[in-house]
């Protein structure tokens, strides 16, 4: 059932919430690629069976009621999910997908729908329901398709289709050794692996052709351990647009301390003290509060309805001239990189706030239209079954001129944040929470008693503003974050150097 | 479109073929759903998608081997390779003794007494032009309300879906359902340059459930006036009471640490509290799959086990856990079912305004905002929205505060519950009071 939301929240994979299964054969239907990522258009061409004629008299049918611009996407996903429960590897989930969408526009108006379907008499029908936003004379003109040239931000060597199942157990099983051997007290573990490949077409009226393959992985291991009648869970996990050699030994190993050390480090933990304090974000995961306290308030669509916190601040100042804040799609092998968006813009850097200041919101070929500007290639969709909204890609901070020693130095009181599950914000209200799963007390200027399970609330421009230093350790995000809006979830990435906010609320206990 | 008889018959088919291409046993599932939604922003039509899906699931069991594939690509030619292929692979993964299809004594054994009520047949006549006229009253009516709106976003959809149920022990079933809402979104500006926003969004399965648009959006209306000037408040131990549309959110962990799943991952803080008092005897929790037009009414469950009403817990005492078969041979317990359909929570004879009238210094929280929880420790901590309450009245509304405690303790500090049960959700709650909240502000 549908629900509207502009509360929009990201999750991270290491959450526990089983997914609900992912795709492991690609559809027999098709005729696949060779080995590797199609090497041109001619093999998504005959991949989903279309050739320029097709799409061509598919994009006038769209615009056909008046529409000023048409698209069509079609996509191929299928994922494989293998979980290991307790030391058995004992179920998979795999799923595969297939459809395309044809999308009309009017102004800011969207007529959209989708068929499960590609034939030639499908897309014509669904062009056609598409087409009735319009609903006013006159047919623009359909230009000369041109295949656009799109740089490789993932390049990979194997295809998770041509790995073997088998393979894929003998890594869990791997990893469930290694961590029941670290420690005594795991009780339990979960462990999860999935691989995920989509291929899309783009058409658009206005002659852009283009074809990307985009893979993607992660790993999480989860476990709970067990001392004196307490129990913790916790863990961890790994993602990224990789194959199967991203995951060496080292790495597995990596993946299965980091589950066990986070999930035994909790005995330790207590919850924090309740109030305003100062916080001091690790670097890597804590960009969540980038993609919470400004990210979300920069996507276009909300600035075009004038409806953020942002709207009235393009070109001011909003943080120190030490914090410079871009949303990337150029990451190599990270998780939220893209070589194009789901609408045919390559996939690119945007400056969101430069030396303090503003700079430029993340849009799609909506809000670009509406400001003038050129697209940013922000314009993503969870699937052929949705139009493409502005969304983010990896948000990270630039590093900045303090150090990690001299920001823990500084702080008498506050809590180190350093791993965290999920946030959520108010775009209008600019309010944004992100949930702290462990971190450590700062006292006198050093990191001293654990924290855990603390949910920490602010507002956006007035945090952004608080930031008072940024050390030199920039980090990406090592795992998998999903973010969701309007009821489309699409993965993300996420990064900042260690950075201390003077002052923000952290729920705890009042003592 | 295919008929229901042809959907029918290719389950069948589907059945045959696997169980002919080495598996055990095999339930499959088909799901065919056409859907439209149309949105408006201010005077203007925004959106209009329509569309139909359809998605075949089938869970394979070979060998005591268990793996799980959907496709949307329902080729007959192709699917026949899909199952092939979906049953070769089930040898490859690890033996488990657990899997295998319920018990068919579980099943529905004959027709069921009560008419759930699920479709509402006016739905699939109703024309663009009146849905477009209902989706303006909504927009106009919230501008109505209030001239200072910087931006009012209403949607209306609805829809159909069909579900056909399948196992080759004996279970087949239908369940066809309507499915219609809409909501606004309003926003509105207020001096220093924050945007406060605010929504109001009711589903039901029959159009005459809902609401008249213009009610919609006066809630919507006045829910972000109710924003304006809100603000931080003093950390400190107070009474909080959630209204109805949010206790959701707040209980939603006590569902999943009942789930069989999370027992036996032993990550559940009821694990071991079978029969034990662990809220106010105010905490009487219901699971009833039979109300008419119930959001998550059903007659059977996602493996085909016939619905039961149940009490989850009484008094405060829990009676039964969320047990699926799977995980019911793995723990040695009885299934139940793997999941919920309606829950109840017991309401009491006070409304909302009257259990505020009894407060003398709390919150009282309309929305939350982020936060999560321990599942194992029960630890919880959310952001919360709302407003202070001081000598039972609402002083002034508040925000950026976070509440922290856990949920052994909060289920036993529930204090009252309200009179007024929501009915546009499958957790029908009441507005309730809980004592001794643990509040983060200033």
């Amino acid at each position: 059932m549908k629900k509207m939301t502009r509360r929009d929240f990201l999750k991270a994979g290491t959450a526990g919430i089983i997914l609900a299964g992912m795709p492991l054969t690609l559809s027999n239907c098709l005729k696949r690629p060779g080995s590797g990522a199609p090497k041109n258009l001619g093999e998504y061409f005959s991949f989903f069976g279309v050739d320029e004629e097709i799409i061509r008299k598919t994009l006038e049918t769209a615009l056909s009621e008046g529409g000023d611009y048409a698209d069509l996407f079609f996509e191929y996903s299928t994922g494989n999910s293998v979980v290991m429960e307790n030391d058995t590897a004992n179920r998979a989930y795999i799923e595969s997908s297939l459809g395309m969408g044809v999308r009309v526009l009017k102004g800011d108006k969207t007529g959209y729908s989708f068929t499960e379907e590609i034939s030639p008499e499908k897309m014509q029908s669904v062009a056609q329901t598409a087409a009735k936003i319009a609903a006013s004379p006159g047919q623009k003109e359909v230009k000369p398709l041109k295949e656009r040239e799109l740089p490789d931000y993932y390049p990979i060597i194997t295809r998770w289709e041509d790995v073997s199942i088998k393979k894929r157990i003998q890594m869990l099983e791997f990893v469930n050794h290694e961590m029941l051997k670290r420690d005594t007290r795991i009780q339990a573990t979960q462990l999860n692996f999935t691989d995920h490949e989509r291929l899309i077409l783009i058409a658009t009226s206005e002659g852009v052709l283009a074809g990307d393959y985009q893979p993607m992985t992660r790993f999480n291991a989860n476990c709970v351990a067990e001392e004196k009648g307490r129990r913790e869970n916790n863990g961890f996990n790994l993602s990224a647009r990789q194959d199967i050699n991203w995951y060496t030994r080292d790495k597995l190993m990596y993946l299965a301390r980091e589950a066990v050390n986070r999930t035994v480090a909790l005995f330790d933990a207590v919850p924090a003290p309740a109030g305003e304090m100062p916080v001091v974000l690790a670097a890597g995961s804590a960009g969540i509060l980038l993609h919470e306290a400004i990210g979300h308030g920069m996507e276009a669509d909300f600035n075009r309805k004038g409806i953020s916190i942002f709207s009235d601040r393009m070109n001011k100042k909003v943080a120190e001239r030490f914090v410079s804040i871009v949303d990337d799609g150029t990451n190599l092998n990270i998780r939220g990189s893209i070589n194009v968006d789901d609408e045919g813009t390559p996939g690119q850097k945007t400056v969101l706030v430069e030396n303090g200041i503003l700079r430029s919101y993340m849009h799609d070929r909506i809000s670009a239209q509406f400001y003038g500007l050129k697209p940013t290639g922000n314009g993503r969709r969870e699937s052929f079954k949705y139009p493409p909204q502005p969304r983010m890609r990896n948000t990270y901070m630039l590093n900045g001129p303090h150090t990690f020693e001299e920001i823990i130095q500084s702080t008498p009181r506050g809590i180190y944040a350093d791993q965290f599950l999920n946030g959520e914000v108010h775009i209008g209200a600019g309010d944004f929470t992100f949930y702290v799963k462990s971190g450590y007390m700062i006292e006198n200027g050093k990191l001293t008693q654990p924290v855990k399970d603390i949910n920490i609330i602010g507002n956006g421009p007035d945090v952004l503003s608080k930031i008072t230093m940024v050390a030199n350790d920039l980090k990406l995000a090592e795992g998998g974050w999903t973010c969701g809006k309007g009821g489309q979830s699409v993965p993300v990435s996420q990064g900042i150097p260690t950075c201390k906010v003077s002052s923000i609320t952290v729920g705890g206990k009042n003592i | 479109m295919q008929s229901q008889k042809n959907y029918a018959n290719m389950l069948k088919w589907v059945e045959q073929k696997a169980l002919k291409l080495g598996a055990d046993a095999i339930r499959s599932v088909l799901r065919v759903n056409s859907g439209f939604s149309m949105s408006q922003r201010d005077d203007s039509i925004e959106k209009m998608e329509s569309s139909i899906q359809s998605s075949l699931r089938v869970e394979i069991f070979k060998d005591n081997r268990y793996s799980y594939h959907s496709t949307n690509d329902l080729n007959q030619d192709r699917l026949e390779s899909f199952l092939d292929k979906a049953v070769s692979m089930t040898s490859y993964l690890e033996k488990d003794e657990a899997r295998r299809l319920p018990d068919p004594a579980l099943y529905p054994t004959s027709m069921p007494e009560v008419d759930l009520d699920l479709v509402d047949p006016t739905l699939s006549s109703m024309t663009i032009e009146r849905k477009k006229k209902l989706l303006n009253r909504l927009v106009q009516g919230a501008y109505a309300k209030n001239r200072q709106l910087i931006s009012v976003t209403g949607e209306f959809w609805n829809g159909h879906s069909h579900v056909y149920g399948r196992a080759s022990n004996g279970f087949s079933g239908t369940v066809e359902r309507t499915y219609v809402g809409m909501s606004v979104e309003v926003s509105i500006d207020e001096p220093g340059g924050r945007k406060p926003e605010d929504w109001k969004s009711i589903n039901a399965l029959h159009f005459e459930d809902l609401w008249e648009p213009e009610a919609v959006a006066a809630e919507a209306v006045q829910r972000v006036e109710q924003k304006l000037g809100a603000e931080k408040i003093a950390s400190g131990i107070k009474t909080m009471v959630v209204e109805n549309t949010a206790v959701a959110r707040l209980l939603y962990p006590i569902i999943g640490a009942l789930t069989g799943r999370s027992l036996y991952q032993k990550r559940s803080f009821l694990d071991g509290m079978m029969d034990r008092k662990v809220g106010s005897d105010l905490f009487t929790l219901r699971n009833d799959p039979f109300i008419p037009r119930g959001l998550g009414s059903r007659y059977f469950d996602e493996e085909g086990i016939r619905a039961q009403k149940r009490t989850l817990f009484e008094k405060g005492t829990l009676k039964h856990y969320f047990i699926d078969s799977y995980y019911g041979n793995k723990l040695g317990m009885e299934p139940t079912s793997g999941s919920f359909s309606n829950l109840i929570l017991n309401p009491g004879s006070l409304s909302p305004e009257e259990l505020i009238k009894n407060v003398s210094e709390g919150v009282y929280v309309t929305q939350f905002i982020g936060g999560n929880s321990n599942s194992n420790t029960g630890d919880f901590s959310y952001g919360v929205m709302g407003h202070e309450i001081r000598n039972g009245k609402l002083v002034r509304p508040v925000t950026e505060i976070n509440i922290s405690g856990n949920y052994l303790e909060l289920m036993k500090s529930l204090h009252a519950a309200g009179n007024d049960l929501y009915t546009f959700s499958s957790f029908r709650m009441p507005t309730l009071v809980f004592k001794n909240v643990d509040f983060a502000g200033k």
